[in-house]
């Protein structure tokens, strides 16, 4: 007997809305478009099979980004996401700060439109090189815009590790595309100020997050 | 400049709108004031802005992979109805329609296990299936029919991996995607196969452009072919050997057995079928 066409039910409806967030997060973690098809494919087929354990109104975006994470370290990293050698206590000494505010500017805004393209090009490529873990936590909080606490959840870590992590990730990030402006001739040479001095300053950056029912 | 050091640690936790209040005033004061600080807010917004739209724009799904998702979840959608009915099946009335093959079955499961010194093995595994007397496995007709499968171009009936798990009922074994991504195999798709009067899950690759067949199966019924040349791989015994100009690599694990065929070389065949489990 052949299949009837049939309605979508409005799990499936809702599911399909985020098949471009999906897609967008299962590319840079798998950094092949393949592969990210295939792991959002077995994502909403098991968001499907587990469809009674979502509570209708809550934040399905979460809930999906979750089980896609869990796919991906499942089927391509059984011992869990890779892990960076950078992610012991301050392996990177590279300072925050250390980029001057004319700098800033000229990488914000590049005099031409044809470098601003070609910095924004790079910036995907500058991603795909963080690790893992770092990777997966700048996608959830930059372009998903996810708190804290729900990127805590979806990558089953404390909320204080997503916040280092984030922290580390945003800095390689910013200097692989400071590096990246250098080479465009966007902006010159900056002086080196700071990495022995920035050491000393060790902060715990999660005493000053804001506390729960401060929101 | 001195509160500098301490803005940009908690820049990006402010941007973000988790930082604590109080640190806020402080933030927000400080920010008025130095000119470095606000360009590296305004840098980091910047930031994000670019990363979301071209994270986005460089992962647009394609309407061939919307129909293809669409598709998966309405089969996976009509399997689950189907697995309904059949649950409501087992746990009411059985329908003469069952009784029938279930029967036969428990009646060759006794027949073999008087043959043999497994019998449970037989005997829970796949009870609905209707097994013809096996008597004296000829195995080179097994491996004829692991070639004439092989060389069979028809569609498969499964291109969804993870809905392999499906032909378990048929087969009698689980039947797993095997993640052969390391060989550079591509995968194809899958179907249930009668192997002499069984079925096995036929598991179909392209390595190279060489086409290459997977099968999963119940090993109690096909024993391993001795005749074959034994070799361990991976600390694994395999057997490998040649049939119609096609290697032919087995092996059993725990009860179920794999077998590759394919043209590619018989070291080829030996180390992938080691890798399945």
């Amino acid at each position: 007997m052949a299949a009837l066409p049939r309605k979508l039910s409005d799990f499936e409806k809702e599911a399909m809305s985020h098949l471009s967030t999906l897609l967008a997060v299962g590319s840079r973690l798998t950094r092949s478009p393949s592969e990210a098809e295939d792991l959002v494919q077995d994502t909403l087929l098991k968001a499907l099979r587990a469809r009674e354990h979502f509570t209708p109104g809550s934040n399905m975006r979460a809930w999906l980004l979750r089980i896609l994470t869990n796919t991906f370290i499942n089927r391509y990293r059984r011992g869990g996401l890779e892990r960076s050698v950078l992610d012991g206590p301050d392996a990177d000494p590279l300072a925050d700060g250390w980029i001057g505010a004319s700098t800033m500017e000229a990488m914000r805004d590049p005099e031409s439109r044809a470098m601003r393209a070609l910095l924004e090009k790079e910036i995907v490529a500058a991603l795909d090189e963080l690790p893992e873990e770092f990777r997966l936590a700048v996608v959830l909080s930059d372009v998903e815009e996810l708190s804290y606490k729900e990127i805590s959840e979806i990558m089953g870590c404390p909320i204080g590790t997503v916040m280092s992590r984030l922290h580390r990730g945003r800095r390689l990030l910013k200097r692989r595309l400071y590096e990246h402006a250098r080479t465009l001739g966007i902006v010159g040479p900056e002086e080196a100020v700071g990495p022995a001095r920035e050491r000393d300053a060790v902060v715990d950056i999660s005493s000053y997050r804001k506390k729960a029912g401060n929101a | 400049m001195s509160g500098c050091r301490k803005i940009v640690t908690v820049l990006d936790v402010y941007a973000d709108g988790e930082l604590e209040p109080e640190h806020v005033v402080e933030i927000e004061g400080h920010l008025a004031d130095c000119e470095s600080c606000s360009a590296r807010l305004q840098l980091e917004h910047a930031t994000r802005k670019s990363l979301r739209r071209e994270v986005y724009a460089q992962a647009q799904p394609s309407a061939a992979f919307s129909e293809r998702i669409l598709a998966s979840l309405q089969a996976e959608a009509e399997r689950e109805a189907v697995a309904e009915v059949d649950g409501a099946r087992r746990g009411g009335m059985l329908s003469w329609g069952s009784i029938v093959p279930l029967a036969a079955a428990a009646a060759i499961a006794l027949l073999w296990s008087a043959k043999t010194d497994k019998p449970q093995a037989v005997a829970h595994r796949a009870p609905t299936q209707v097994a013809a007397s096996t008597g004296t496995m000829n195995f080179e007709q097994v491996l004829d029919e692991l070639v004439d499968r092989h060389i069979d171009r028809s569609t498969p009936e499964v291109t969804e991996p993870s809905l392999l798990d499906g032909m378990e009922p048929q087969v009698g074994v689980p039947v797993h995607f095997p993640s052969l991504a390391q060989y550079g195999a591509r995968w194809q798709g899958g179907k249930v196969v009668p192997i002499h009067n069984q079925r096995a899950a036929s598991l179909r690759f392209l390595v190279d452009g060489h086409r290459m067949t997977v099968y999963v199966y119940n090993s109690e019924r096909f024993p391993v072919a001795t005749s074959f040349k034994r070799r361990v791989v991976r600390n694994e015994p395999v057997y490998t050997g040649w049939k119609r100009g096609y290697s032919i690599a087995t092996t059993d694990r725990h009860g179920v057995g794999y077998a590759v065929a394919t043209d590619l070389g018989e070291e080829e065949g030996a180390e992938i079928v080691a890798s399945l489990h």
